[in-house]
């Protein structure tokens, strides 16, 4: 459906994205993750046409629309797009915002889609309104119905929640997933917050330095980062030095994991294993103690920062009736279903 | 001071006023239509056009009004008769239409520019992105609120103008400042009769000005 094939972006001698390539099928989300400054956006305004591609083509359902010698102009890429001040026309309704990519419809078929939308966002009845009497949450909403209603075969969407509270945010993340899926709309996302980036995508791009460095599931990115660096950015966790001991398995102070993701490395190396903080659990049985370095309380859980007796520390979730005390040995236990290293 | 020979001056005082509103009202039309295109060249990626259009609003706001409008008594009706190849006059009337046209929409243009630019470039990829042209975004988003916005700075801009028609004296016209001077003239109360003018003008332009800014304070909540 969306084929990004090894494009390479510049404003004027800097070059911000290069090489970079994915691929999107028919109904999918996919997302672009990264820091800002990453060249996310640059990419997302590239696929919409409002960046010309300097090297490399983007392909939308077949019809190359960006090259660098010739591009097809936004308005005729039958893209939809929720930006991030969500550009809402402060002068029309809420009707008029959302059918006015409908202006070749005729009037009645323009409204009944006009209503399908309002009550696919959940804005029924409230088209005669305008932008600046809604809550951002319903402006937001009205965005997105917006860029919908032509029927894209794309959607575009820039930090899309960025001016939303935290709680709103989470909620309306599932809700735009939700409405996206129920339109079967395949779909790009771009932001900074991976929590998002979950909540919405099929597929995550993590980007840096104008490269996706790994293109994959969110369950993927999460347990399986392709390099250290992934392995950073996604989630918490820690290294912690192992041996590798057999063709599956590795060495390491909290005992013998098997399972392990390959990696090219002969038995007996050197490696580093990620262990996630839901990775280490608490167990007051375990004859494996450690001590309570640091303590975060989020809520339904503790983050606990932990001092094995080699004096290398893990993180570890834990629920939060379990309150110990800084200095405290508790017991623990590696629950590593599969794990992942990366050799020295 | 004897202002009672104003009474049976009214009449012809009147349709000088009425010349006066007539040249106001097509020099704003005029001057806001031309400044809007001005604007639009002025903003448009196309350099020539851009330069040109900016040559245009320097000169024309470099220069005073008063020579604008005695040039364009004499060459107007020169060039009209050189593109249509007739020879007929077309009168004081109309090349101080045309001149005040040309002057104001160099002010006007300036106006309509700050207030498209003060439309976020957000609102421009929108419209793109919703398939729209450019003419149908600057149509149907971009202009209708510029305009709004804009709105006072234009009728401030009129105010203006409406004080400066008076220097079609300079070719004889017969507009409110210039009927009330002839009158006084006749009857002898020259005074009299331009304090009286002096106070019509205070009193529209006063209450047009504080019409404008009840307007601004409405369309700024």
């Amino acid at each position: 459906m969306l084929n990004v094939q090894d494009i390479t972006l510049r404003y004027g001698a800097k070059t911000i994205v290069e090489a970079l390539s994915f691929h999107l099928a028919e109904g999918e989300i996919g997302c672009l993750l990264g820091a800002s400054g990453c060249g996310k956006t640059t990419v997302l305004r590239a696929i919409a046409g409002f960046e010309p591609v300097a090297h490399g083509r983007i392909v939308l359902a077949g019809v190359t629309v960006a090259e660098s010698v010739a591009s097809v102009p936004p308005e005729a890429r039958q893209i939809g797009m929720v930006f991030q001040d969500y550009a809402l026309f402060p002068h029309l309704s809420i009707a008029g915002n959302i059918g006015f990519g409908l202006s070749r419809m005729p009037r009645a078929e323009r409204d009944a889609r006009v209503a399908e939308l309002l009550v696919l966002v959940g804005l029924d009845g409230q088209g005669g309104r305008y932008p600046h009497e809604l809550s951002g949450g319903q402006q937001q909403r009205v965005a997105l119905a917006r860029a919908l209603a032509p029927r894209p075969r794309l959607l575009l969407l820039d930090e899309p929640f960025s001016n939303l509270d935290v709680e709103l945010r989470e909620r309306l993340a599932q809700d735009v997933r939700a409405i996206l899926k129920a339109a079967g709309t395949t779909a790009v996302l771009v932001t900074h917050d991976q929590h998002e980036a979950f909540a919405v995508a099929d597929m995550v791009g993590v980007m840096a330095g104008g490269q996706i460095r790994q293109w994959a599931s969110p369950y993927q990115l999460y347990h399986e980062p392709a390099d250290r660096f992934v392995a950073d950015f996604i989630g918490e966790g820690v290294f912690l030095p192992g041996r590798v001991t057999g063709s599956q398995c590795v060495e390491i102070e909290l005992g013998q994991i098997c399972r392990i993701v390959p990696i090219h490395c002969c038995p007996d190396c050197e490696v580093d294993v990620l262990i996630r903080p839901d990775d280490i659990q608490h167990d007051d049985a375990s004859p494996i103690q450690a001590r309570v370095v640091a303590k975060a309380f989020r809520g339904a859980e503790f983050l606990y920062t932990l001092e094995l007796a080699s004096g290398n520390r893990v993180l570890s979730l834990v629920p939060s009736h379990h309150n110990h005390a800084i200095g405290e040995m508790i017991g623990i236990q590696a629950e590593i279903d599969h794990v992942i290293a990366f050799a020295r | 001071m004897d202002f009672s020979p104003i009474v049976p001056a009214l009449p012809s005082l009147w349709e000088g006023m009425l010349l006066t509103l007539k040249l106001l009202a097509f020099s704003v039309i005029g001057g806001v239509a031309l400044g809007t295109v001005l604007a639009l060249a002025r903003l448009s990626s196309n350099k020539v056009l851009s330069l040109l259009a900016g040559f245009y609003v320097n000169y024309f706001r470099s220069i005073p009004l008063l020579l604008v409008i005695t040039w364009f008594y004499f060459v107007v009706p020169f060039i009209i008769g050189w593109i249509t190849g007739t020879n007929q006059p077309i009168g004081a009337f109309t090349s101080c239409l045309v001149a005040f046209m040309m002057f104001e929409a160099a002010y006007y243009c300036e106006i309509v520019r700050a207030g498209i630019q003060a439309i976020s470039r957000g609102q421009v990829n929108a419209a793109y992105a919703l398939g729209m042209t450019y003419g149908q975004t600057m149509r149907l988003i971009i202009l209708p609120q510029a305009f709004r916005k804009m709105t006072p700075l234009l009728l401030q801009q009129s105010i203006i103008l409406f004080q400066d028609t008076s220097l079609v004296y300079a070719v004889g016209l017969m507009d409110f400042l210039n009927s009330a001077r002839s009158q006084g003239d006749i009857t002898g109360n020259l005074h009299e009769f331009l304090l009286f003018a002096g106070l019509i003008y205070f009193i529209i332009s006063f209450g047009a000005s504080t019409l404008v800014k009840r307007l601004q304070k409405r369309l700024t909540v």
